[in-house]
Protein backbone atom coordinates (compact mmCIF):
# COMPACT_ATOMS: atom_id res chain seq x y z
CA UNK A 1 0.00 0.00 0.00
CA UNK A 2 1.47 3.48 -0.78
CA UNK A 3 1.87 6.42 1.80
CA UNK A 4 1.75 9.48 0.85
CA UNK A 5 2.22 12.62 3.03
CA UNK A 6 0.95 15.94 1.67
CA UNK A 7 2.75 19.10 3.48
CA UNK A 8 2.32 17.85 7.26
CA UNK A 9 2.28 20.31 9.37
CA UNK A 10 2.38 20.32 13.49
CA UNK A 11 3.62 22.27 16.07
CA UNK A 12 3.06 22.92 19.60
CA UNK A 13 2.61 26.23 20.81
CA UNK A 14 5.03 28.36 19.29
CA UNK A 15 7.20 25.19 18.59
CA UNK A 16 7.58 24.29 15.27
CA UNK A 17 8.20 20.54 14.73
CA UNK A 18 6.97 19.87 11.66
CA UNK A 19 7.49 21.81 8.97
CA UNK A 20 5.38 20.64 5.39
CA UNK A 21 6.91 17.05 5.46
CA UNK A 22 6.02 15.63 1.94
CA UNK A 23 7.17 12.05 0.80
CA UNK A 24 5.50 9.39 -1.37
CA UNK A 25 6.01 5.96 0.62
CA UNK A 26 5.49 2.88 -2.27
CA UNK A 27 4.85 -0.15 -1.85
CA UNK A 28 6.22 -2.89 0.27
CA UNK A 29 9.72 -0.20 0.92
CA UNK A 30 11.06 -0.73 4.20
CA UNK A 31 11.10 3.21 4.46
CA UNK A 32 13.33 4.68 7.32
CA UNK A 33 13.01 8.38 9.13
CA UNK A 34 16.00 8.81 10.79
CA UNK A 35 17.01 11.99 12.78
CA UNK A 36 18.25 13.35 16.21
CA UNK A 37 15.83 13.02 19.46
CA UNK A 38 13.28 15.51 19.25
CA UNK A 39 13.38 15.88 15.71
CA UNK A 40 9.61 15.02 15.50
CA UNK A 41 10.01 11.63 14.29
CA UNK A 42 7.79 10.31 16.82
CA UNK A 43 5.26 13.25 16.15
CA UNK A 44 5.02 12.36 12.18
CA UNK A 45 4.88 8.58 13.33
CA UNK A 46 2.00 9.43 15.67
CA UNK A 47 -0.08 11.13 12.41
CA UNK A 48 0.42 8.98 10.61
CA UNK A 49 -1.09 6.58 12.84
CA UNK A 50 -4.28 8.87 13.83
CA UNK A 51 -3.28 9.84 17.70
CA UNK A 52 -2.51 13.21 16.46
CA UNK A 53 -4.05 15.23 14.27
CA UNK A 54 -1.26 17.51 11.82
CA UNK A 55 -2.35 21.52 11.81
CA UNK A 56 -2.37 21.26 8.23
CA UNK A 57 -1.58 18.55 5.34
CA UNK A 58 -2.93 15.15 4.24
CA UNK A 59 -2.25 12.00 4.47
CA UNK A 60 -3.31 9.67 1.73
CA UNK A 61 -3.24 5.71 1.91
CA UNK A 62 -3.23 4.10 -1.52
CA UNK A 63 -5.71 7.02 -3.08
CA UNK A 64 -7.48 7.56 -0.04
CA UNK A 65 -7.73 10.53 2.25
CA UNK A 66 -7.32 9.47 5.82
CA UNK A 67 -6.58 12.41 7.21
CA UNK A 68 -9.56 13.00 9.62
CA UNK A 69 -10.45 9.13 10.00
CA UNK A 70 -9.63 7.86 13.84
CA UNK A 71 -6.87 5.40 14.53
CA UNK A 72 -8.86 2.37 14.86
CA UNK A 73 -10.19 2.83 11.60
CA UNK A 74 -6.96 3.22 9.58
CA UNK A 75 -5.75 -0.05 10.09
CA UNK A 76 -2.26 0.42 10.83
CA UNK A 77 0.00 -1.37 13.03
CA UNK A 78 1.89 0.23 15.35
CA UNK A 79 5.00 -1.24 17.26
CA UNK A 80 5.87 1.41 20.11
CA UNK A 81 9.45 1.47 21.45
CA UNK A 82 8.24 0.78 25.21
CA UNK A 83 6.08 -2.20 23.04
CA UNK A 84 2.88 -1.20 24.97
CA UNK A 85 2.11 -4.59 25.85
CA UNK A 86 -1.16 -4.86 27.46
CA UNK A 87 0.27 -5.67 31.08
CA UNK A 88 -3.02 -7.17 32.24
CA UNK A 89 -3.15 -10.00 29.34
CA UNK A 90 -1.15 -12.90 27.93
CA UNK A 91 0.88 -13.24 25.40
CA UNK A 92 -1.78 -14.90 23.46
CA UNK A 93 -4.33 -12.24 24.59
CA UNK A 94 -2.07 -9.32 23.38
CA UNK A 95 -2.05 -10.83 19.73
CA UNK A 96 -5.45 -12.03 19.97
CA UNK A 97 -6.96 -8.45 20.83
CA UNK A 98 -6.78 -6.34 17.46
CA UNK A 99 -8.62 -9.46 15.74
CA UNK A 100 -11.01 -9.39 18.38
CA UNK A 101 -11.69 -5.90 18.18
CA UNK A 102 -12.40 -6.55 14.28
CA UNK A 103 -15.18 -9.60 15.95
CA UNK A 104 -13.29 -11.94 13.90
CA UNK A 105 -14.47 -15.94 14.66
CA UNK A 106 -12.70 -18.01 17.56
CA UNK A 107 -11.39 -20.38 15.16
CA UNK A 108 -9.83 -17.99 12.81
CA UNK A 109 -8.52 -15.83 15.55
CA UNK A 110 -6.59 -19.19 17.25
CA UNK A 111 -5.37 -20.07 13.61
CA UNK A 112 -3.73 -16.62 12.51
CA UNK A 113 -2.45 -16.42 16.23
CA UNK A 114 -0.70 -20.10 16.18
CA UNK A 115 0.81 -19.22 12.54
CA UNK A 116 1.81 -15.66 13.86
CA UNK A 117 3.67 -17.35 16.70
CA UNK A 118 5.25 -20.42 14.59
CA UNK A 119 6.51 -17.00 12.50
CA UNK A 120 8.29 -15.09 15.31
CA UNK A 121 9.22 -18.09 17.84
CA UNK A 122 7.02 -17.58 20.60
CA UNK A 123 4.49 -20.62 20.16
CA UNK A 124 6.22 -21.57 23.59
CA UNK A 125 5.17 -18.76 25.55
CA UNK A 126 1.68 -18.23 24.52
CA UNK A 127 0.31 -18.38 27.14
CA UNK A 128 2.95 -16.79 29.97
CA UNK A 129 1.99 -12.66 31.29
CA UNK A 130 3.97 -10.33 29.47
CA UNK A 131 5.34 -9.04 32.59
CA UNK A 132 7.28 -12.21 32.80
CA UNK A 133 8.70 -12.79 29.38
CA UNK A 134 12.11 -11.09 28.42
CA UNK A 135 12.83 -7.90 26.81
CA UNK A 136 13.69 -9.82 23.28
CA UNK A 137 10.38 -11.99 23.66
CA UNK A 138 8.37 -8.93 24.68
CA UNK A 139 9.81 -7.34 21.34
CA UNK A 140 8.48 -9.92 19.25
CA UNK A 141 5.48 -10.53 20.78
CA UNK A 142 4.50 -6.75 20.04
CA UNK A 143 5.85 -7.46 16.55
CA UNK A 144 3.20 -10.86 16.29
CA UNK A 145 0.93 -8.77 17.47
CA UNK A 146 1.17 -6.02 14.36
CA UNK A 147 1.16 -8.70 12.00
CA UNK A 148 -1.42 -11.05 12.38
CA UNK A 149 -4.27 -7.96 11.68
CA UNK A 150 -2.34 -7.44 7.82
CA UNK A 151 -2.62 -4.24 8.29
CA UNK A 152 -2.15 -1.30 5.17
CA UNK A 153 0.92 -0.28 6.55
CA UNK A 154 3.42 -0.71 9.97
CA UNK A 155 4.65 1.79 11.71
CA UNK A 156 7.74 0.89 14.38
CA UNK A 157 8.70 3.81 16.38
CA UNK A 158 12.23 2.30 17.47
CA UNK A 159 11.22 -1.14 18.42
CA UNK A 160 14.80 -2.23 18.87
CA UNK A 161 16.17 0.45 21.33
CA UNK A 162 15.23 -1.49 24.20
CA UNK A 163 17.26 -4.62 23.60
CA UNK A 164 20.90 -5.06 24.50
CA UNK A 165 23.51 -4.47 21.76
CA UNK A 166 23.65 -8.08 20.76
CA UNK A 167 19.68 -8.93 20.84
CA UNK A 168 19.46 -5.87 18.77
CA UNK A 169 21.56 -6.99 15.95
CA UNK A 170 19.84 -10.18 15.60
CA UNK A 171 16.17 -8.69 15.84
CA UNK A 172 17.54 -6.35 12.91
CA UNK A 173 18.07 -9.22 10.45
CA UNK A 174 15.49 -10.76 11.44
CA UNK A 175 12.98 -7.76 11.25
CA UNK A 176 14.44 -7.06 7.47
CA UNK A 177 13.91 -10.95 6.53
CA UNK A 178 10.15 -10.52 8.15
CA UNK A 179 9.59 -7.45 5.92
CA UNK A 180 10.78 -9.52 2.46
CA UNK A 181 8.51 -12.24 3.52
CA UNK A 182 5.56 -9.87 3.95
CA UNK A 183 5.79 -7.73 1.27
CA UNK A 184 5.03 -4.66 3.84
CA UNK A 185 5.06 -1.60 3.95
CA UNK A 186 7.37 -0.40 6.85
CA UNK A 187 7.33 2.98 8.24
CA UNK A 188 10.63 2.61 10.77
CA UNK A 189 11.49 5.66 12.92
CA UNK A 190 14.84 5.80 14.46
CA UNK A 191 17.65 7.62 15.71
CA UNK A 192 20.50 4.85 14.79
CA UNK A 193 22.07 5.59 11.21
CA UNK A 194 23.49 2.09 11.70
CA UNK A 195 20.06 0.86 11.78
CA UNK A 196 18.63 2.90 9.18
CA UNK A 197 21.82 1.83 6.69
CA UNK A 198 21.45 -1.62 7.51
CA UNK A 199 17.44 -1.71 6.98
CA UNK A 200 16.49 0.69 4.90
CA UNK A 201 15.23 0.61 1.00
CA UNK A 202 15.01 4.54 1.17
CA UNK A 203 15.93 6.80 4.31
CA UNK A 204 13.98 10.33 5.21
CA UNK A 205 16.67 12.41 7.01
CA UNK A 206 14.26 14.60 9.10
CA UNK A 207 15.97 17.99 10.16
CA UNK A 208 14.16 21.31 11.67
CA UNK A 209 10.74 19.73 10.49
CA UNK A 210 11.31 19.10 7.36
CA UNK A 211 12.80 15.78 5.11
CA UNK A 212 16.43 17.35 4.31
CA UNK A 213 16.90 14.34 1.88
CA UNK A 214 15.19 11.46 1.04
CA UNK A 215 17.27 8.81 -0.45
CA UNK A 216 19.05 5.32 -0.48
CA UNK A 217 21.32 4.45 2.25
CA UNK A 218 24.22 4.39 0.14
CA UNK A 219 23.51 7.29 -1.55
CA UNK A 220 22.56 9.29 1.29
CA UNK A 221 26.42 8.15 2.16
CA UNK A 222 28.21 9.35 -0.74
CA UNK A 223 26.09 12.01 -1.82
CA UNK A 224 24.73 14.44 0.85
CA UNK A 225 22.58 17.11 -0.42
CA UNK A 226 23.45 19.50 2.49
CA UNK A 227 26.26 19.92 4.58
CA UNK A 228 24.11 19.34 7.49
CA UNK A 229 23.15 15.47 6.34
CA UNK A 230 27.10 15.44 5.27
CA UNK A 231 27.50 15.84 8.99
CA UNK A 232 24.98 13.81 10.45
CA UNK A 233 25.32 10.89 8.75
CA UNK A 234 28.27 8.15 9.21
CA UNK A 235 30.13 7.18 12.02
CA UNK A 236 32.23 10.44 11.80
CA UNK A 237 31.03 13.84 10.44
CA UNK A 238 32.05 14.51 7.02
CA UNK A 239 35.43 16.77 6.56
CA UNK A 240 35.33 19.97 4.51
CA UNK A 241 37.83 21.95 3.44
CA UNK A 242 37.82 25.37 1.16
CA UNK A 243 38.11 25.17 -2.15
CA UNK A 244 37.59 27.20 -5.40
CA UNK A 245 36.03 26.11 -8.65
CA UNK A 246 37.47 28.00 -11.10
CA UNK A 247 35.97 31.16 -12.40
CA UNK A 248 32.32 30.46 -9.87
CA UNK A 249 34.01 31.53 -6.45
CA UNK A 250 34.13 29.56 -3.13
CA UNK A 251 32.86 26.28 -2.81
CA UNK A 252 33.83 23.85 0.03
CA UNK A 253 34.58 20.19 -0.87
CA UNK A 254 33.56 17.38 1.24
CA UNK A 255 34.76 13.91 2.01
CA UNK A 256 34.55 10.85 3.68
CA UNK A 257 37.91 9.65 5.54
CA UNK A 258 38.21 6.16 4.02
CA UNK A 259 38.03 8.37 0.85
CA UNK A 260 41.56 9.82 1.50
CA UNK A 261 44.50 7.80 -0.06
CA UNK A 262 48.05 8.61 1.18
CA UNK A 263 51.12 9.19 -0.52
CA UNK A 264 49.45 10.93 -3.54
CA UNK A 265 48.38 14.30 -4.70
CA UNK A 266 50.21 17.64 -3.34
CA UNK A 267 48.21 18.18 0.16
CA UNK A 268 50.04 17.38 3.65
CA UNK A 269 48.50 16.49 7.01
CA UNK A 270 49.69 15.53 10.36
CA UNK A 271 48.14 12.63 12.47
CA UNK A 272 46.88 13.51 15.51
CA UNK A 273 45.66 10.73 17.07
CA UNK A 274 44.96 7.09 16.08
CA UNK A 275 41.99 5.24 17.24
CA UNK A 276 41.56 1.62 17.29
CA UNK A 277 37.55 0.67 16.42
CA UNK A 278 38.47 -2.93 15.73
CA UNK A 279 38.35 -3.41 11.97
CA UNK B 1 18.31 -1.37 66.99
CA UNK B 2 16.53 -3.03 70.40
CA UNK B 3 15.38 0.81 71.27
CA UNK B 4 13.48 0.78 68.65
CA UNK B 5 11.89 -2.21 68.86
CA UNK B 6 10.82 -1.27 72.12
CA UNK B 7 9.69 2.12 70.81
CA UNK B 8 7.48 0.40 68.76
CA UNK B 9 5.58 -2.07 70.96
CA UNK B 10 5.17 0.80 73.41
CA UNK B 11 3.23 2.37 70.72
CA UNK B 12 2.01 -0.81 69.39
CA UNK B 13 0.06 -1.47 73.31
CA UNK B 14 -0.52 2.56 73.84
CA UNK B 15 -3.07 2.01 70.22
CA UNK B 16 -4.14 -1.19 71.41
CA UNK B 17 -5.09 -0.95 74.85
CA UNK B 18 -8.52 0.59 74.08
CA UNK B 19 -9.19 -2.44 71.80
CA UNK B 20 -8.15 -4.82 74.53
CA UNK B 21 -10.61 -2.97 77.31
CA UNK B 22 -13.05 -3.21 74.14
CA UNK B 23 -12.77 -6.93 74.45
CA UNK B 24 -12.34 -7.62 77.77
CA UNK B 25 -16.08 -5.42 78.39
CA UNK B 26 -17.37 -7.60 75.36
CA UNK B 27 -16.57 -10.69 76.58
CA UNK B 28 -15.76 -10.54 80.50
CA UNK B 29 -18.72 -11.52 82.52
CA UNK B 30 -20.08 -8.17 83.55
CA UNK B 31 -19.41 -8.91 86.98
CA UNK B 32 -15.99 -8.39 86.48
CA UNK B 33 -16.11 -5.31 84.51
CA UNK B 34 -19.00 -2.55 84.38
CA UNK B 35 -20.44 -4.20 87.98
CA UNK B 36 -16.90 -4.69 89.90
CA UNK B 37 -15.41 -2.01 91.86
CA UNK B 38 -11.96 -2.58 90.79
CA UNK B 39 -12.75 -3.97 87.05
CA UNK B 40 -10.42 -6.99 86.35
CA UNK B 41 -7.83 -5.84 83.88
CA UNK B 42 -7.53 -9.75 82.97
CA UNK B 43 -9.89 -11.70 80.70
CA UNK B 44 -12.56 -13.57 83.51
CA UNK B 45 -15.83 -15.91 83.23
CA UNK B 46 -15.61 -15.03 79.59
CA UNK B 47 -19.03 -15.74 78.18
CA UNK B 48 -20.86 -14.88 75.19
CA UNK B 49 -23.61 -13.65 76.61
CA UNK B 50 -23.03 -9.59 76.69
CA UNK B 51 -23.03 -9.87 72.80
CA UNK B 52 -26.03 -12.47 72.43
CA UNK B 53 -28.13 -10.41 74.50
CA UNK B 54 -27.00 -6.93 72.67
CA UNK B 55 -27.07 -8.28 69.25
CA UNK B 56 -30.81 -9.67 69.12
CA UNK B 57 -33.30 -7.67 67.82
CA UNK B 58 -33.77 -4.84 65.21
CA UNK B 59 -31.87 -2.39 67.98
CA UNK B 60 -28.71 -3.74 66.16
CA UNK B 61 -29.78 -5.11 62.88
CA UNK B 62 -31.45 -1.31 61.63
CA UNK B 63 -28.34 0.62 62.33
CA UNK B 64 -25.75 -1.96 61.23
CA UNK B 65 -27.95 -2.06 56.89
CA UNK B 66 -28.22 1.18 57.43
CA UNK B 67 -24.00 1.94 57.75
CA UNK B 68 -23.84 -1.24 55.46
CA UNK B 69 -26.10 0.37 52.83
CA UNK B 70 -24.28 3.94 53.27
CA UNK B 71 -20.74 3.06 53.03
CA UNK B 72 -21.65 0.61 50.24
CA UNK B 73 -23.36 3.52 48.46
CA UNK B 74 -20.86 5.83 49.29
CA UNK B 75 -18.25 3.97 47.77
CA UNK B 76 -20.02 2.98 44.15
CA UNK B 77 -21.09 6.74 44.15
CA UNK B 78 -17.51 7.76 44.61
CA UNK B 79 -15.63 5.41 42.39
CA UNK B 80 -18.23 5.78 39.46
CA UNK B 81 -17.69 9.79 39.66
CA UNK B 82 -14.29 9.37 40.58
CA UNK B 83 -13.42 7.13 37.27
CA UNK B 84 -14.17 9.53 35.13
CA UNK B 85 -12.42 12.72 36.92
CA UNK B 86 -9.58 11.30 37.60
CA UNK B 87 -9.07 10.00 33.87
CA UNK B 88 -9.64 13.32 32.43
CA UNK B 89 -7.07 14.70 35.05
CA UNK B 90 -4.65 12.05 34.65
CA UNK B 91 -4.80 13.54 31.19
CA UNK B 92 -4.60 16.59 31.13
CA UNK B 93 -1.95 19.43 30.89
CA UNK B 94 -0.48 18.95 34.49
CA UNK B 95 -0.39 23.23 34.79
CA UNK B 96 -4.20 22.52 34.56
CA UNK B 97 -5.09 19.51 36.74
CA UNK B 98 -3.04 20.03 39.45
CA UNK B 99 -5.01 23.41 40.76
CA UNK B 100 -7.94 21.91 40.00
CA UNK B 101 -6.81 18.95 42.25
CA UNK B 102 -5.88 21.60 44.73
CA UNK B 103 -9.26 23.50 44.67
CA UNK B 104 -10.87 20.11 45.12
CA UNK B 105 -8.72 19.56 47.89
CA UNK B 106 -9.78 22.02 49.77
CA UNK B 107 -13.65 21.72 50.04
CA UNK B 108 -12.24 18.99 52.55
CA UNK B 109 -10.95 21.60 54.56
CA UNK B 110 -14.35 23.18 55.15
CA UNK B 111 -15.52 21.85 59.08
CA UNK B 112 -18.38 19.36 58.39
CA UNK B 113 -21.30 20.75 60.61
CA UNK B 114 -20.60 24.08 58.18
CA UNK B 115 -21.91 22.03 55.78
CA UNK B 116 -23.87 19.85 57.34
CA UNK B 117 -26.56 22.16 58.57
CA UNK B 118 -27.57 23.91 55.32
CA UNK B 119 -27.61 20.38 53.43
CA UNK B 120 -29.94 19.12 56.06
CA UNK B 121 -32.02 21.87 55.48
CA UNK B 122 -32.26 21.71 51.87
CA UNK B 123 -32.70 17.82 51.86
CA UNK B 124 -35.63 18.11 53.98
CA UNK B 125 -37.41 20.13 51.28
CA UNK B 126 -35.81 17.13 48.56
CA UNK B 127 -37.31 14.74 50.65
CA UNK B 128 -33.50 13.10 51.75
CA UNK B 129 -33.54 13.90 54.74
CA UNK B 130 -33.36 10.70 57.40
CA UNK B 131 -32.57 8.96 54.21
CA UNK B 132 -29.87 6.48 53.15
CA UNK B 133 -29.35 8.06 49.60
CA UNK B 134 -29.21 11.64 51.57
CA UNK B 135 -26.56 10.57 53.98
CA UNK B 136 -24.35 9.12 50.97
CA UNK B 137 -24.42 12.27 49.11
CA UNK B 138 -23.36 14.35 51.71
CA UNK B 139 -20.67 12.16 52.31
CA UNK B 140 -19.58 11.79 48.88
CA UNK B 141 -18.61 15.22 49.24
CA UNK B 142 -15.60 14.49 51.29
CA UNK B 143 -14.79 11.03 49.56
CA UNK B 144 -14.78 12.07 46.39
CA UNK B 145 -12.08 14.78 46.05
CA UNK B 146 -9.50 12.09 47.78
CA UNK B 147 -10.70 9.52 45.40
CA UNK B 148 -10.60 11.57 42.77
CA UNK B 149 -6.82 12.37 43.55
CA UNK B 150 -6.11 8.56 44.42
CA UNK B 151 -7.28 7.84 40.50
CA UNK B 152 -5.55 10.56 39.02
CA UNK B 153 -2.62 9.21 40.43
CA UNK B 154 -3.90 5.89 39.25
CA UNK B 155 -3.95 6.61 35.73
CA UNK B 156 -1.44 8.98 35.37
CA UNK B 157 0.42 5.82 36.18
CA UNK B 158 -0.82 3.84 33.11
CA UNK B 159 1.47 4.77 30.01
CA UNK B 160 -0.32 6.68 27.34
CA UNK B 161 1.13 4.52 24.65
CA UNK B 162 -1.07 1.56 25.83
CA UNK B 163 -4.34 3.41 25.19
CA UNK B 164 -2.77 5.01 21.26
CA UNK B 165 -2.31 0.55 21.06
CA UNK B 166 -5.42 -0.01 21.80
CA UNK B 167 -7.06 2.41 19.90
CA UNK B 168 -4.41 1.50 16.95
CA UNK B 169 -5.89 -1.67 17.37
CA UNK B 170 -9.28 -1.46 16.73
CA UNK B 171 -10.69 -0.08 20.04
CA UNK B 172 -13.72 2.45 20.61
CA UNK B 173 -13.35 4.55 24.13
CA UNK B 174 -15.76 1.78 25.58
CA UNK B 175 -13.45 -1.32 24.64
CA UNK B 176 -10.26 0.98 26.02
CA UNK B 177 -12.06 1.25 29.09
CA UNK B 178 -13.05 -1.87 29.69
CA UNK B 179 -10.22 -4.09 28.10
CA UNK B 180 -7.51 -2.15 28.94
CA UNK B 181 -7.84 0.98 31.62
CA UNK B 182 -10.23 -0.69 34.43
CA UNK B 183 -8.70 -3.66 34.83
CA UNK B 184 -5.44 -2.01 34.58
CA UNK B 185 -6.49 0.55 37.14
CA UNK B 186 -7.93 -2.19 39.62
CA UNK B 187 -5.59 -1.83 42.67
CA UNK B 188 -6.29 2.06 42.19
CA UNK B 189 -10.25 1.66 42.18
CA UNK B 190 -9.82 -0.69 44.94
CA UNK B 191 -8.16 1.11 47.23
CA UNK B 192 -10.58 4.46 45.84
CA UNK B 193 -13.51 2.43 47.29
CA UNK B 194 -12.49 0.68 50.46
CA UNK B 195 -11.15 4.06 51.75
CA UNK B 196 -14.30 5.65 51.10
CA UNK B 197 -16.51 2.74 52.42
CA UNK B 198 -14.61 2.96 55.57
CA UNK B 199 -15.22 6.60 56.14
CA UNK B 200 -18.36 6.71 55.45
CA UNK B 201 -18.42 3.55 58.07
CA UNK B 202 -17.45 5.42 60.60
CA UNK B 203 -18.56 9.40 59.53
CA UNK B 204 -20.63 10.80 62.59
CA UNK B 205 -20.98 15.02 61.71
CA UNK B 206 -22.85 14.14 58.45
CA UNK B 207 -24.92 11.01 60.31
CA UNK B 208 -26.15 12.96 63.07
CA UNK B 209 -27.51 15.74 60.96
CA UNK B 210 -29.02 13.89 58.02
CA UNK B 211 -30.26 10.70 59.33
CA UNK B 212 -30.74 12.30 63.30
CA UNK B 213 -33.43 9.48 64.14
CA UNK B 214 -32.88 6.19 62.92
CA UNK B 215 -29.39 6.40 62.66
CA UNK B 216 -26.07 4.66 61.40
CA UNK B 217 -24.07 2.31 63.64
CA UNK B 218 -21.45 5.24 65.01
CA UNK B 219 -24.35 7.48 65.98
CA UNK B 220 -26.24 4.75 67.72
CA UNK B 221 -23.11 3.65 69.52
CA UNK B 222 -23.07 7.62 70.76
CA UNK B 223 -26.75 7.47 71.93
CA UNK B 224 -26.36 4.17 73.80
CA UNK B 225 -23.02 5.15 75.78
CA UNK B 226 -24.77 8.26 76.51
CA UNK B 227 -27.85 7.13 77.59
CA UNK B 228 -26.11 4.38 79.77
CA UNK B 229 -26.94 1.48 77.63
CA UNK B 230 -23.15 0.41 78.20
CA UNK B 231 -23.21 -3.47 76.90
CA UNK B 232 -25.11 -2.52 73.71
CA UNK B 233 -22.68 -0.05 72.79
CA UNK B 234 -19.69 -2.25 73.83
CA UNK B 235 -20.89 -5.25 71.54
CA UNK B 236 -22.21 -2.74 68.56
CA UNK B 237 -18.52 -0.97 69.11
CA UNK B 238 -17.15 -4.61 68.24
CA UNK B 239 -19.09 -5.39 65.35
CA UNK B 240 -18.36 -2.14 63.97
CA UNK B 241 -14.62 -2.43 64.17
CA UNK B 242 -14.35 -5.84 63.10
CA UNK B 243 -15.06 -4.73 59.13
CA UNK B 244 -12.35 -1.99 59.62
CA UNK B 245 -9.50 -4.37 60.32
CA UNK B 246 -10.62 -6.50 57.88
CA UNK B 247 -10.69 -3.77 55.13
CA UNK B 248 -7.71 -2.09 56.84
CA UNK B 249 -5.50 -5.42 56.09
CA UNK B 250 -6.91 -5.88 52.66
CA UNK B 251 -5.67 -2.46 51.40
CA UNK B 252 -2.59 -2.60 52.87
CA UNK B 253 -1.81 -5.32 50.30
CA UNK B 254 -2.89 -2.66 47.91
CA UNK B 255 -0.98 0.64 49.21
CA UNK B 256 1.62 -1.17 49.09
CA UNK B 257 1.35 -2.56 45.41
CA UNK B 258 4.28 -1.34 42.44
CA UNK B 259 0.40 0.53 40.94
CA UNK B 260 1.16 4.19 43.11
CA UNK B 261 4.59 4.29 42.40
CA UNK B 262 3.75 3.97 38.40
CA UNK B 263 5.39 0.17 38.14
CA UNK B 264 3.21 -0.71 35.34
CA UNK B 265 5.68 -1.88 32.31
CA UNK B 266 4.24 -1.56 29.11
Amino acid sequence: MTVELIEITKSYGNKVVLDGVSEKIESGEFFVILGPSGEGKSTLLKIMAGIERPDKGRIIVDGEDVTNRPPEKRNVAMVFQNYALYPNMTVRQNIEFPLKMRKMRREEIEEKVAKVAELLGISEILDKKVTKISGGQQQRVALARAIVRNPSFYLLDEPLSNLDARMRTVARGELKRMQKELKGTFIYVTHDQKEAMSLADRIAVLHAGKFEQVARPKELYEYPRTKWVAEFIGDFPMNFLPGEVVGEGEIEIGFRPEWVRVGEGRMECTVESVEAVGE
Amino acid sequence: MKWVNLASIVILMYFLFPLYILFLLAFNSTKFTILARYPSLLPEGLTLANLMASLQGSAFIDPFLKSLETATLVGIITVVLAIPAGYGLSRMPRSLAYPILITLLVTNMMPAIVIGIPIAVEFIKLHLFETVPGLALAQTLITLPLATFILQGTFSSIPRELESQARIDGAGLARLMSSVLLPLAGPGIAAAFLISWMFSWDEFTYAILIIPFHSTLPVTIYSDVTRGNLLAGIAFSLVFTLPVVAITLALQKYLKGEYLTGGIKG
